[in-house]
């Protein structure tokens, strides 16, 4: 079972079933807003927007939302921040329809489907990022209380202005208001969205967030990959991972995109974390990294993402890695 | 000012629109039980003795705890009130609720 299905099978989600607001056509939703979501549903894999055939039927309100929802959305606070809070809220209302869509857009945030699942245990999750804890601690505050507590808040202004705290507070408020009324309505993911179309490569059924396609790496070990090796040990940013088969004991080379930041390398992974040699190298803990000529053990290894891993990735650096998993270890001279 | 006028000028124009999809006197009505609710402030007005808003305060707390309207409380509210207006009420509680996190937590007037 995959991560989505696993979240879609939590006792958590509460909607009407039956819905209690059937979604709009031609007629009620006016022909502008018709007309946008048909030709916008496609992109997202479905045959129509609930979000907009539901709240649409609000003609004056629907449009009067649009814009101050945007806003929202593209605050000041980023789209990692902004999906990591979205996340959260809907969980915390038990909203299936926001939560679902979520879970996807926030790749394009660079939250890998790990971090979600963290969102999911709450701010005491290992692995998150301290800003990320004190965000997740901020959310669930505001959902029991409507307010943060001045020692959460203390932590926050850590990494956040003024302005962006009053953004959170927003962030937080308008997706419970949307989770309130489509969990009212009885709104449900439209079949197909994101498990068809163009956006359907944002989760993968093997939960490897992997950008290529799975023919790639056949065709790499073959061919791409006998070249890369004469080059990869001596020019950065390419480096060679030297790994141990977890069953076959045999060593391998696999030549990977690195860079070092201090003790630790980190590895882009744009074939997702279930390659052989990142299982190899999970599975022992150890291995080793031939980078600028020189062979280097590494320990310590675990997989994370760009917004979790955030300190170690030089900032120009930060759009490039954001779309794949990361490997990080440490390295021992 | 801590909100940005990006954010101010979009919000005050969704809060005029939720305004004139409901009665003021409902409106008014849903929004002081939503901030009763949530600053638990007690909740100073006599029982109403209209069965419309005895359900549309049920709905309003229905709405500040669970996050939705049982479909029970829905069918009962259809007949005094349409499908828009409800969907409005759901949006205008939530609405209500964002500003209360802005004001607990910021110094936002």
């Amino acid at each position: 079972m995959d991560a989505v299905a696993r979240f879609a099978a939590s006792p958590r989600w509460e909607h009407a079933d039956p819905p209690t607001i059937s979604p709009g056509g031609l007629r009620a939703l006016g022909l502008r807003t018709w007309l946008a979501i048909r030709l916008l549903a496609p992109l997202f894999g479905s045959d129509g927007i609930r979000l907009a055939d539901l709240t649409g039927r609000n003609k004056a309100v629907f449009h009067a939302y649009l814009p101050f929802g945007r806003a929202v959305i593209t605050s000041g606070l980023g789209r990692a921040v902004t999906e990591l809070v979205t996340l959260r809220t809907a969980w915390n209302c038990g909203a299936w329809y926001e939560f679902s869509h979520h879970v996807h857009l926030s790749r394009l945030g660079g939250l890998s489907i790990d971090t979600v699942e963290r969102v999911t245990e709450g701010p005491s999750a290992p692995g998150l990022h301290p800003h990320q804890r004190a965000l997740l601690q901020a959310v669930d505050e505001l959902h029991a209380t409507r307010s943060v507590t001045p020692a959460t808040l203390t932590e926050l202004r850590a990494f956040l202005s003024e302005t962006n705290v009053a953004e959170l507070c927003l962030l937080v408020g308008h997706y419970e208001m949307l989770a309130m009324f489509l969990k009212t309505a009885g709104a449900v993911p439209e079949p197909g969205a994101f498990t068809r179309g163009p956006l359907s490569w944002l989760r993968r059924p093997d939960d490897s967030d992997r950008l290529a396609p799975t023919s790639l790496p056949g065709l790499n070990r073959k061919v791409f990959n006998r070249l890369q090796i004469l080059y990869a040990p001596f020019v950065p940013p390419f480096a060679v991972v030297v790994h141990r088969g977890r069953k076959s004991g045999r060593t391998y080379r696999t030549p990977v995109l690195a860079f070092r930041t201090g003790p630790q390398v980190v590895i882009a992974l744009p074939y997702g974390d279930k390659s052989d040699w990142v299982r190899n190298l999970l599975h022992t803990d150890r291995g080793g990294i031939e980078r600028l000529g020189r062979l280097h053990r590494i320990t310590k290894i675990h997989i994370t993402d760009t917004p979790t891993a955030a300190d170690l990735i030089p900032k120009p650096l930060r759009p490039l890695l954001r779309l794949t998993k990361l490997l990080v270890a440490e390295v021992k001279p | 000012m801590t909100v940005p006028r990006r954010i101010l000028r979009p919000w005050h124009k969704f809060d005029a629109s939720l305004r004139r999809a409901l009665p003021t006197a409902t409106l008014d009505l849903a929004l002081r039980r939503t901030t009763a609710n949530l600053t638990s402030t007690p909740w100073q007005d006599p029982p109403p003795n209209d069965p419309a808003e005895a359900l549309l305060l049920e709905a309003v707390d229905a709405l500040c705890t669970t996050r939705m309207i049982p479909p029970l409380l829905w069918t009962a509210l259809l007949p005094h009130y349409t499908p828009t207006q409800l969907t409005a009420l759901c949006l205008a509680v939530g609405d209500r609720a964002t500003t209360t996190m802005l004001t607990t937590t910021t110094n936002f007037p």
